[in-house]
């Protein structure tokens, strides 16, 4: 049971990393192969361009996983930032920060997303913002909480007497003792920005065709899933496991 | 009682403050847009054959003429009145259009979360009174499965399997009652899924607390002691998720809707957002954001009825 999130996560792993590299051109149509059941031409079957869905899913999976981890570490690179600081200064600086936190948190996360990245325009700089603000607020409230314990313990407060420069002391001091928790949290964040993101791209509001990506993958082949599942089914595969294996990764880990 | 009124005054307060946010977020996010609005919105509307006079009606019927600051004051000042302007779409007066589809996200959400509880509770409850056992098990492995697959996703592989398939039920579309069933469904087992881990951790925890075990110690039947002092424990956090889903599942509708074509309130927006119809768009969050603060408020409620804990201080921080 121990091994079953790395073996959830292996197939995005080893098709995000290796496969582009092996997997034919994604976009090139073979128009007398158009969706073709998986066999050994095609391991995964053809989508109804007669393009191979395992080189879609190769580059979708480094579309996906890298937009998700990309938004991640920008709420969560933020987030922490400023929940240290509040939890440091205090007063109204703590005040603001966990207001902001408050009405971010009182929007509905998938609403705020559709609302940032629709009005952007979709594409991609929309979307890893909506994403990333619809997660700013859980990073700042738990950095702060969680540095508010460490910044009152008395080696932090030593440092701070001897006059060490403050920066430094909340960077390699106080951080570091965050870091384990704040990463489970993250870890479950990815999961969540894998399946807002594929929200999105499902609703024509992510990336722009061609480039592949989950989401758009599976609404794509709706209109033909009736006559070739595999369509629908290998990119559904893929997001369900990887999704499991962020989540139970981070059940495991706490 | 003073305690209280103040805190549900406080509350109200943080509602307001969270409409006024996605009013201006709205706004914001609306003038950052790249590209000619009043070009879009001609085009949504008469499609390519939108000619000059087309975007310059287009363009006066916005007040995308005016300057920023004007446009908001104005947009404000309707929104007060309740008058939340017309569709740039199809002109209609967008509070029209907005209650018959709340109607209908109302309904499918209602019943779904119903649905999601009376599935959801149970199997938790049932799993969480023998920890350890296979009831216990099953239900972590379902419950995890069910959380991972995102709404769109569980919907399409239903509709492969009961419209495609066996071809028992509609795939889309409305009218009869049949075409809600598939929606439903699919919300209810996103929510039952979350309700079912919290219900059994909740169990857990509330039986083994000592509340449970003094019952015992004087006499009482483990039914009856669970009963007696368990089940109130072990409510509050299913109460708060309950409340906190009932938000997620009128979200998950914005996907769902679409999915299904039904006329609800996440179609519209979905919609009013690809065609770029201003007045729609902040209506129709601004009721999504109205639901969500009026479930919150009424969950406060709720978990200060069962916890009198609570009362002393409605919304801990």
């Amino acid at each position: 049971m121990r091994g079953l999130p790395l073996l959830l996560l292996a197939p995005a792993l080893l098709l995000g990393l290796l496969g582009p590299g092996f997997a034919p051109d994604p976009l090139r149509q073979e128009l007398m192969a158009t969706l073709s059941p998986p066999s050994g031409d095609w391991l995964l079957g053809t989508d109804e361009l007669g393009r191979s869905v395992l080189a879609r899913l190769a580059h979708a999976t480094r579309v996906s996983a890298g937009l998700a981890l990309l938004c991640v570490a920008i709420a969560w690179g933020g987030g922490t930032l400023l929940g240290i600081v509040a939890a440091w200064r205090g007063g109204w600086s703590e005040a603001l920060v966990l207001r902001a936190a408050d009405t971010l948190m009182a929007l509905p996360g998938l609403l705020l997303t559709l609302i940032v990245a629709g009005l952007l325009g979709g594409g991609m700089v929309a979307l890893v913002a909506g994403v990333a603000v619809a997660q700013l607020p859980v990073a700042m409230r738990m950095s702060r909480a969680l540095a508010a314990g460490v910044v009152a313990r008395p080696f932090v407060q030593a440092g701070r007497l001897a006059g060490l420069p403050v920066p430094g002391l909340l960077l390699r001091d106080v951080l570091p003792l965050l870091l384990p928790q704040l990463a489970t949290q993250a870890a479950l964040s990815v999961a969540q920005a894998v399946l807002s993101i594929a929200a999105l791209g499902f609703l024509g509001i992510g990336i722009h065709p061609p480039t592949p990506e989950w989401g758009m993958m599976i609404a794509e082949s709706v209109p033909y899933m009736a006559e070739a599942p595999w369509t629908v089914l290998a990119p559904a595969a893929l997001l369900v496991a990887s999704v499991l294996g962020l989540v139970l990764l981070a059940e495991a880990a706490s | 009682m003073g305690q209280l009124i103040g805190a549900l005054a406080a509350r109200l307060a943080q509602l307001v403050a969270m409409l006024l946010a996605v009013v201006l977020l709205c706004f914001a996010a609306m003038q950052a847009l790249p590209g000619d609005k009043a070009v879009q919105l001609a085009v949504a509307r008469h499609g390519e054959r939108a000619g000059e006079d087309g975007i310059a009606r287009a363009s006066r019927d916005g007040g995308f003429d005016r300057p920023v600051a004007a446009q908001f004051a104005d947009w404000a000042g309707q929104v007060l009145r309740l008058d939340l302007g017309h569709s740039l779409v199809s002109r209609r007066p967008v509070v029209d259009e907005l209650w018959p589809r709340l109607r209908v996200t109302l309904i499918a959400g209602g019943l779904s979360v119903l649905l999601g509880v009376l599935v959801g509770v149970p199997l938790g409850a049932w799993a969480g009174l023998r920890p350890g056992g296979v009831v216990d098990g099953a239900v972590a492995v379902a419950a995890a499965l069910f959380s991972a697959v995102p709404a769109f996703l569980l919907g399409l592989l239903l509709v492969m399997l009961f419209a495609i398939r066996l071809g028992w039920l509609p795939a889309a579309g409305g009218g009869t009652a049949l075409h809600w069933v598939l929606p439903i469904c699919t919300l209810a087992v996103g929510f039952a899924a979350p309700l079912a881990r919290v219900t059994r951790q909740a169990v857990v925890e509330a039986w083994g607390a000592f509340p449970v075990t003094f019952g015992r110690l004087k006499g009482l039947s483990p039914v009856r002691a669970g009963l007696r002092h368990g089940v109130r424990n072990a409510a509050i956090p299913v109460v708060m998720l309950t409340g906190l889903r009932f938000a997620a599942v009128i979200e998950g509708f914005a996907v769902i809707e679409t999915l299904f074509n039904l006329p609800g309130l996440g179609d519209l927006l979905v919609r009013a957002l690809v065609s770029r119809d201003i007045p729609t768009v902040q209506a129709a969050a601004l009721l999504f954001g109205l639901l969500y603060g009026v479930v919150g408020l009424v969950l406060d409620a709720a978990c200060a009825a069962i916890d009198p804990r609570r009362r002393l201080r409605v919304h801990p921080a």
